[in-house]
């Protein structure tokens, strides 16, 4: 099954390779991006894949403080994902980038003041954490275990943080701020990481009872964030904040999970369903927010008043490189699960 | 030293004409402006009027495009100028994002004028100038500076609405305007600190 799984998301994988090449040649004239609407999808995915990498290593740096042993087999796989997760980030980030060869002159260019400074140095070493793990250099337990532990709660969080920094010059700008950004964008992170590590040990028949309470807490915690900043709003004359798409599915989310512990917590298909939800939910509400901080113009009324209000629809070409970097992510998890117990 | 512009917009009629003279003196691709004039209405009728903002970057002193540039392709001469250096942009289009005067656009493409046609002989000479995946924006004519003279905008304007000088300068004709006037930036609340001043508005 695993091989199976292997050679699809390899292909996939050589389908993200063609595109990504015939983007370099043609360059992001193949997106449906412009001045107007600067970040889309690619940037979307990245927020993603990131947030996503961020939950699961905080969950392994959490397992791996505790020493809880029955959830070892979930740290293994974890890692993994963890790392392919952060591949496919990075990837779709590279994709976006007009100059994506230029990447490293971030290293020289040393402008501590830039979220984006900060993102580059914190992924790269939430990667590097997980690479020391899967070569088998940080010890089942002792000092450096849980120095390595502690460091991968720094490294998860702290970029998770940094996320919520990219849109501040915007509200400076006099944009709408979300009063509930850090935790909504921590908890999401933590709630996708959870429903990912779900899948995982289903996938794994692994089945640690515990994983619909956490995946309630998780629920409860990005619940209260958005509905936080949907009462906040509801004084602001400017309306058009609307995440009631997504504060309905999330509600939807918390009964199904209610439900499921309530009169079946051994039911693997319906946990499933549900954690596919949440991963949708978080893909949601990344894709909202970024589109929040772009639809309106930037210049105030009555300047903007014959400015249209820009429309965005990703062209098939960004669908397709968004989808290959999850078949990138798939590939590397699944190799590097199948080399580790080979 | 710090260059600055002072804008009277009682005395600018909308002709775009510095628009023109910014295409032309940077040679930029066909889509990309440096320069624009954005058109508002004022007042209702029958007392309505049609106003107009010119808007080069406004080169401001707390800049948050260059503090959100990872790579330092951003950065301020000791004149006052908020530069792109070309060999350092990425293109990551963060700087686009932060900037609130939307002075800023990226070359998806360095298209033509005469769409489906071969650059005429002029495009070709200053397309040179521009790399196709990196961000462009004012500079305040830097190579005219240089050599003494004036941005395209402020010789060109038949109004004489543009006002170009040294900031630091009390003497200076920006800054008596500025006085004179009250002069104020556009978005002051920001606290970009903005080197261009419009007066009269």
């Amino acid at each position: 099954m695993s091989w199976i799984v292997l050679i699809i998301a390899l292909l996939v994988s050589m389908v993200w390779g063609i595109m990504f090449l015939r983007q370099l040649k043609t360059g992001l004239t193949t997106t449906a991006l412009d001045d107007k609407f600067t970040w889309g999808l690619y940037v979307q995915g990245f927020f993603f894949f990131s947030a996503l990498a961020g939950g699961i290593l905080t969950f392994v740096g959490v397992v791996t403080l505790f020493e809880l042993k029955s959830l070892n087999p979930l740290v293994e796989i974890g890692a993994a994902v963890s790392f392919g997760c952060l591949v496919a980030a990075g990837l779709l980030l590279g994709s976006d980038l007009g100059k994506p060869f230029r990447g490293t002159k971030i290293l020289s260019g040393k402008n501590f003041a830039s979220p984006l400074t900060w993102d580059f140095y914190m992924l790269s070493f939430c990667g590097l954490l997980i690479v020391l793990f899967l070569l088998g250099w940080i010890p089942k337990e002792g000092a450096l275990t849980t120095l390595w532990s502690v460091l991968c709660l720094i490294a998860a969080l702290g970029f998770v943080m940094i996320h919520t920094l990219f849109f501040l010059s915007r509200v400076g700008a006099g944009f709408r701020s979300q009063p509930f950004l850090g935790l909504d964008t921590l908890a999401q992170s933590l709630w996708g990481g959870m429903a990912l590590i779900t899948l995982i040990a289903l996938s794994a028949s692994i089945t640690p009872v515990s994983m619909v309470r956490l995946l309630l807490i998780g629920t409860v915690l990005t619940l209260i964030s958005l509905v936080g900043a949907q009462i906040a709003y509801l004084s602001n004359k400017r309306k058009g904040f609307d995440q009631k798409k997504i504060i309905g599915l999330d509600t939807f989310i918390l009964v199904v999970l209610v439900l499921i512990q309530v009169f079946a917590p051994d039911n693997g298909f319906l946990l499933a369903v549900t954690s596919v939800l949440i991963l949708a939910a978080v893909f949601m509400e990344k894709s909202h927010l970024m589109r929040e901080y772009q639809v309106k113009p930037t210049l105030p009324l009555p300047y903007s008043r014959y400015e249209a209000a820009p429309e965005y629809a990703p062209t098939a070409d960004e669908w397709i490189l968004t989808l290959g970097s999850a078949g990138v992510c798939v590939f590397l998890s699944v190799a590097i699960i199948i080399l580790r117990v080979s | 030293m710090r260059y600055g512009m002072v804008i009277d917009l009682q005395k600018c009629v909308g002709c775009n004409s510095c628009t023109v003279a910014c295409r032309a003196e940077q040679g930029t691709p066909a889509g990309i402006h440096f320069h624009r004039v954005v058109k508002y209405e004022a007042g209702k009728y029958p007392n309505a009027k049609m106003r107009f903002l010119p808007m080069p970057c406004m080169h401001c002193q707390d800049p948050p495009c260059q503090k959100v540039c990872p790579t330092g392709a951003t950065f301020m001469n000791g004149e006052g100028l908020v530069l792109i250096d070309p060999e350092r942009c990425i293109g990551c289009r963060a700087c686009m994002v932060a900037c609130p005067y939307e002075a800023r656009q990226f070359l998806w493409d360095l298209w033509t004028y005469f769409e489906g046609q071969l650059p005429t002989p002029y495009e070709q000479l200053k397309r040179k100038n521009y790399d196709k995946g990196t961000v462009v924006k004012c500079n305040f004519c830097i190579h005219r500076l240089e050599k003494g003279r004036k941005p395209a905008c402020v010789e060109t304007c038949p109004a004489l609405a543009r006002t170009f000088g040294d900031l630091d300068d009390p003497q200076s004709e920006v800054s008596r305007l500025i006085v004179l006037h009250r002069g104020a930036p556009f978005r002051e609340e920001l606290g970009t600190e903005p080197s261009v001043y419009y007066i009269r508005g």
